[in-house]
C-alpha cells in the first residue's frame, strides 16, 4: 500500500464519518494492534488445523477491514472466510499470507503517514 | 439542556467499539462497553437501572448476542431496556428472534455513522452534545469496561453493503416484508 492509497482510505472515512482524517489516527492504532493479534491467532489456527478458530478470526478481520475501508484485507478474509464455511479447507495458506502482506503494506504506509 | 444517554456497547472488537466511540463523539452519551455476558451484566448493575440504551453485536466470540438479549428480558430489573443489535447479517432467523425479544432496530455493518446516529435518535433520542451541556458532564465515550474482541461481515462488497443498510430497518418486520434478507 502506498500513503497515496492510505490516504484515500483515510479520507473516505473521514468524509463518511464527517471527520477530520486527523482524528482517526487513534482508530488507525486500535485496528493495528487487533489485526496484529488477530493475524497470530490466524496462523496459530492454521498450524494446529484449528479450523473453527480459523473461521472465526477470519470473520473478525473481515468485519473490521469491512468497517475501516480496507479492501484488500477485506477480500481476502472474505475468501478465506468463504471458504471456511463451505468446508473447503484447500489452499487457505495463501490467504493468510496474502492479508499478512497487506497489513505489513499498511503498517508502513500509516507509519510513514503519521511521522509526517 | 440535552439529556446524556447512557448506552452500553456489548461488543468484542476493540475497532468496532473505537469507531462507534468516534461516530458517538459529538453526541451527548456515556459509554460502557462489554464484550461478553459477564461484562455486560457487570456493565449493567455499574450504570445501575439508568442504561439508556444496549448496542449489542450479535456475533460475539464466544456468544450469540440474541441469547444475551434474551437473558437480560428474563431478568425483570433489565427487561424494559431498549436494544439495538448490530450484524453483518440480515438473516430471517436473526430477525424474527430480534422482532421477538422486542429488540428496537436492526442496523447493518459495516456501520455507517449518519444511520447508526438515526437509529440511536430513533431507538432512545440521543441529542448532539451542545455548548450548553454542562462542563463537568461526563466525556461523550467513556469506557469503563472491556474483555475481547472478535467480529464479522458478508457480502461482495463493501459499498453494496453499505447501501443495503438503509433498507434494513426502521420496523424489523418491514425488514422481512420487504425480503431484504439473507436467505442462507
Amino acid at each position: 500500500m502506498t500513503e497515496e492509497q492510505l490516504l484515500n482510505m483515510i479520507t473516505e472515512l473521514s468524509k463518511e464519518m464527517g471527520m477530520d482524517p486527523d482524528d482517526l489516527l487513534e482508530l488507525y492504532e486500535t485496528f493495528i494492534e487487533e489485526m496484529t493479534a488477530d493475524l497470530f491467532k490466524l496462523k496459530i489456527a492454521y498450524q494446529k488445523g484449528d479450523f473453527i478458530e480459523l473461521k472465526n478470526v477470519s470473520h473478525n478481520i473481515k468485519g473490521v477491514s469491512a468497517s475501516l475501508k480496507f479492501e484488500e484485507m477485506f477480500i481476502e478474509s472474505k475468501a478465506l472466510n468463504d471458504k471456511l464455511k463451505s468446508d473447503l479447507v484447500d489452499n487457505l495458506y495463501p490467504h493468510i499470507d496474502a492479508m499478512t502482506k497487506a497489513f505489513s503494506s499498511f503498517k508502513l504506509a500509516f507509519t510513514a503517514y503519521h511521522n509526517h | 439542556m440535552s439529556e446524556m444517554k447512557r448506552l452500553l456497547i456489548v461488543e468484542d472488537s476493540p475497532t468496532i467499539i473505537a469507531l462507534m466511540r468516534t461516530m458517538l463523539k459529538e453526541m451527548n452519551v456515556k459509554i460502557q462497553t462489554a464484550g461478553s455476558e459477564f461484562g455486560m451484566f457487570q456493565a449493567i448493575e455499574s450504570f445501575g437501572k439508568t442504561v439508556d440504551l444496549v448496542i449489542m453485536d450479535i456475533t460475539l466470540k464466544s456468544e450469540n448476542g440474541l441469547d444475551l438479549i434474551s437473558k437480560m428480558r428474563e431478568n425483570p430489573n433489565y427487561a424494559e431496556i431498549p436494544v439495538v443489535v448490530v450484524s453483518e447479517h440480515a438473516i430471517l432467523d436473526f430477525i424474527v428472534r430480534a422482532k421477538e425479544l422486542n429488540v428496537k432496530s436492526f442496523i447493518r455493518k459495516p456501520l455507517v455513522k449518519e444511520i447508526f446516529i438515526e437509529r440511536l435518535i430513533d431507538a432512545v433520542g440521543i441529542e448532539p452534545l451542545t455548548s450548553r451541556t454542562p462542563a463537568n458532564s461526563a466525556p461523550a465515550s467513556s469506557v469503563l469496561s472491556t474483555d475481547d474482541a472478535l467480529l464479522p461481515n458478508d457480502d461482495q462488497s463493501l459499498e453494496s453493503e453499505a447501501t443495503d443498510e438503509n433498507e434494513i430497518n426502521e420496523d424489523v418486520q418491514d425488514d422481512i416484508e420487504n425480503s431484504n434478507v439473507d436467505s442462507e
